[in-house]
């Protein structure tokens, strides 16, 4: 069924100009104000607001879905050295400081690894070392999770990225754990050459055998794959 | 001649300093109107006065020129969404849906009925934001604030609603090419959306006696910025603007999309052509509005998908369009909101160009309407025409 | 639904049509217009959505002649055909009276890209054919104001919209090398 338009004319749209209704509005002064008083009011966002990622690191294939469907191109595919271990597959660095939280990589994510959290305040100061706290490799989704009912601020799960000249970062979570992790190169291809660890001596001989191989290895499965 | 005296040592004193006051005669000057000026939003006006009157005026936008055209087509269907509502900030809805039709025309896609109800329900919402907004701008540009923050505190409620449809409060990026990102969160929401309307609705006496009945907003408006029925169809009015001249055009009924045609409201024409008239069928709309919105719950969401189902839609960032080109156009609260977008068979588009209603009443037709008014008058005149500069920069 | 076929065989397709154009309200208003034209080809698309081709030489007369149903000239959009060397304007025309929607494309080749302008039958493409000018490069002879308009008078003469203009190269010029932040993967990211 189709409605006719309607067209209505000067009977109904015109009104009249009156001085005594703009008084009127003084009622309103004994209302309750609509204004809410931060910080001694909370509000809560939305359910599945759109706020920081979270991201499974063991589901994470990287497929680089995200990067392509990125329309500020804050996503970057980095691989990560964890506990001397070379994950097998590169993971996404989101770069808060261009992301405009659309999260259309959370849509295509094949495996569900990328999530979100209702999370969304972030502020720093302008300093550099405040400033790596806006390009991250998002955490577990449980963590934050965990961090926000504790904290209920819905703040950045992080408190400061600390960043050492060999590339290893170092997490400090709002409730002092940290996690430490080395970035060793970006991009969809594995990086070439592992640079040589060389921090604290123990765990370093340890991982220059081992991780070292695995990379060849990794290389070689790629390789295959992409013939 | 000249309303104002410009006193002779401050016209010195403006020449030494090279200042925005720049006397040509004695009393002819170029006065720099804007972009910091409240009712210019983003873009300037250089006028050339004559004391009080406007001799002159050109428009000088290109302060929110952000290249969306050029970035689109650098990026995958999907991912301009993101990027192109930011066109019209007030209802950034319109962009997505017009964008989405377009790219749903040339894929011949029959987009899922649950989902052109949500498409037309989150129009109609931001139809409604968008008047608040417009309301909160109008009514501080004539003096009366009180009605501007009434406006932004039910906007406020509204923008809770799309928090919890869409996970955004201004950019929703809610709406895809074949249906919608998310479904409705519940019949909680629902309810919600009634009781909004429901609210809005008490609240429009309110609004008439603060703002629409005031002799203030008549004496600001009667007379001002007047247009005939020729001038505005040969400048491409369109909306509220053209339908205050006489003409009773209203894309939603005249070339209907998504659930208009079922709907039942008033298209509200006035004759006048000014500013006055301008802002009645403005009011008018709104009411109609609300009405809309009501038919739409009376209706209620029908089952089934949200999305269309589309092997296509399984790699996203490669989704390929065939060739071809289509033109969509929405009524959004300024006028015809329309896109001409044409593919080439790739992931990407091959050229996307808006039209925003502004682009026509928003150079030409302002250059004109300001000639011989008062420097006063020029707030008043941007408002109502509801010029928005992102449409004319892009 | 829209007809997507390629060019050059709907090019074909309208000719052949030409006698067999449906009718309703779309097939009478081609027929019209046709029988005024008979340079112009014409063809239905669907429900509300009409296409003209006609050869640039004579848009200035076809638009007057189409001018009397369609009373608003909703935007001129420029497709750059780089491929075929070719620009492709297309006048998004609008009749109030009859409610349809009218495609008129023109092509012109992409040197000196000349037109003339149609100012004198709408005022408002004055608007249009500037941002045309403006980020393709066309001239429409006889608009008074072309020049730099949208866009800082330094990149005036660039025509970004063009196909063949490159904005990742342009950026790093204007802004330095440093704007592009992967260094380390140069991999298909633009901008």
């Amino acid at each position: 069924m189709t409605m006719p338009a309607r067209v209505v004319g000067e009977e109904k749209v015109k009104i009249k100009k009156s001085f005594v209704k703009p008084w009127m509005g003084i009622k309103y002064l004994f209302k309750k104000p609509v204004t809410i008083k931060i910080p001694f009011e909370k509000i809560e966002p939305a359910p599945k607001y759109r706020g920081f990622h979270t991201l499974d690191w063991k589901k994470c294939v990287g497929c680089n879905f995200c990067g392509q469907i990125c329309p500020a191109r804050a996503i970057e595919m980095t691989w990560l050295e964890v506990d001397g271990k070379m994950e097998k597959r590169p993971h996404p660095k989101v770069d808060y400081g261009r992301c405009t939280f659309c999260q259309f990589c959370v849509d295509v994510c094949p495996t569900g690894a990328l999530g979100f959290t209702e999370a969304y305040y972030l502020s720093t100061g302008g300093s550099e070392e405040d400033l790596e706290l806006f390009n991250w490799v998002p955490i577990h989704p449980d963590k934050v999770r965990e961090l926000n009912e504790k904290f209920g601020d819905y703040r950045f799960p992080v408190e400061k990225i600390e960043k050492k000249a060999d590339g290893t970062y170092v997490y400090h979570l709002r409730d002092g754990s940290t996690i430490e992790f080395k970035i060793l190169g970006y991009g969809i291809r594995p990086p070439k050459k592992p640079t040589p660890t060389k921090p604290t001596a123990k765990t370093a001989e340890k991982k220059e055998t081992k991780p070292a191989e695995k990379k060849e290895n990794v290389k070689q499965a790629e390789k295959k794959e992409g013939a | 001649m000249a309303n104002l005296e410009v006193p002779k040592e401050l016209r010195e004193e403006a020449r030494k300093h090279d200042m925005y006051l720049t006397p040509i005669s004695k009393d002819t000057y170029e006065l720099f109107f804007g972009p910091q000026h409240m009712a210019t939003e983003n873009f300037s006006i250089i006028l050339k006065m004559d004391g009080n009157r406007i001799e002159r005026a050109i428009v000088n936008p290109g302060f929110l020129h952000r290249g969306f055209e050029k970035l689109a087509e650098q990026r995958p269907y999907f991912t301009n969404i993101a990027l192109i509502l930011r066109i019209c900030v007030p209802e950034s809805d319109v962009p997505e849906n017009i964008y989405s039709m377009a790219v749903d025309e040339i894929m011949g896609w029959e987009v899922p009925e649950r989902a052109i109800w949500i498409r037309t329900t989150v129009l109609e919402m931001a139809r409604l934001s968008a008047w608040m907004f417009w309301i909160m701008g109008f009514g501080n540009e004539i003096g009366l604030y009180t009605a501007g923050q009434w406006a932004a505190a039910y906007r406020e409620r509204l923008m809770r609603l799309f928090e919890e449809l869409t996970g955004g409060r201004v950019y929703h990026i809610y709406t895809v090419p074949g249906g919608v990102r998310r479904d409705i969160p519940g019949d909680r929401w629902l309810r919600q959306l009634r009781d909004t309307v429901e609210y809005i609705k008490s609240k429009l006496k309110d609004f008439d006696e603060i703002l629409f009945d005031n002799y203030i907003m008549f004496e600001r408006t009667e007379g001002v910025g007047v247009m005939d029925k020729r001038f505005a169809l040969k400048h491409a009015v369109t909306g509220p603007n053209l339908r205050a001249v006489g003409v009773p055009y209203d894309v939603r009924k005249d070339d209907p999309y998504y659930l208009y045609p079922e709907l039942d409201f008033e298209v509200p024409v006035l004759k006048e052509g000014d500013s006055l008239a301008r802002v009645l069928v403005r009011r008018y709309e709104i009411e109609q509005d609300l009405y809309i919105l009501e038919q739409l719950l009376d209706m209620g969401p029908p089952s089934g998908p949200y999305m269309v189902q589309d092997p296509k839609l399984k790699n996203l960032p490669r989704f390929k369009v065939p060739a071809g080109d289509a033109y969509a156009h929405v009524e959004s609260t300024k006028g015809d909101f329309g896109v001409y977008m044409v593919s080439n068979g790739t992931h990407k588009p091959y050229r996307v160009h808006f039209r925003g209603p502004s682009q026509s009443h928003g150079v030409t037709v302002l250059e004109e309407l300001l000639k011989g008014a008062r420097l006063a008058d020029v707030p008043v005149i941007l408002k109502t025409l509801d010029n928005c500069p992102p449409d004319i920069d892009r | 639904m829209a007809v997507n076929d390629n060019k050059v065989e709907t090019v074909e397709k309208a000719e052949e049509k030409k006698p067999e154009l449906p009718n309703t309200k779309e097939g009478n208003l081609v027929r019209e217009l046709l029988e005024k034209a008979p340079y112009a080809e014409g063809s239905v698309r669907r429900e509300k959505r009409i296409e003209f081709r006609v050869p640039a030489e004579r848009i200035h007369e076809f638009l007057e002649l189409a001018s009397e149903t369609f009373e608003m000239l909703m935007q001129i959009s420029v497709v750059d055909w780089l491929k075929e060397n070719e620009f492709e304007l297309v006048y998004q025309l609008w009749s109030v009276s009859e409610s349809v929607h009218a495609f008129v494309k023109t092509r012109v080749p992409r040197e000196n890209a000349k037109l003339p302008t149609v100012m004198d039958i709408w005022p408002v493409a004055e608007t249009y054919e500037r941002e045309a000018h403006e980020f393709f490069g066309i001239v429409f002879e006889g608009n008074p104001r072309l020049g730099p308009f949208i866009l800082e008078p330094r990149e005036y003469e660039k025509h970004p919209l063009r196909k063949d203009f490159n904005t990742l190269s342009y950026v790093k010029t204007i802004y330095g090398e440093d704007f592009d932040r992967y260094d380390e993967s140069k991999t298909n990211y633009v901008i």
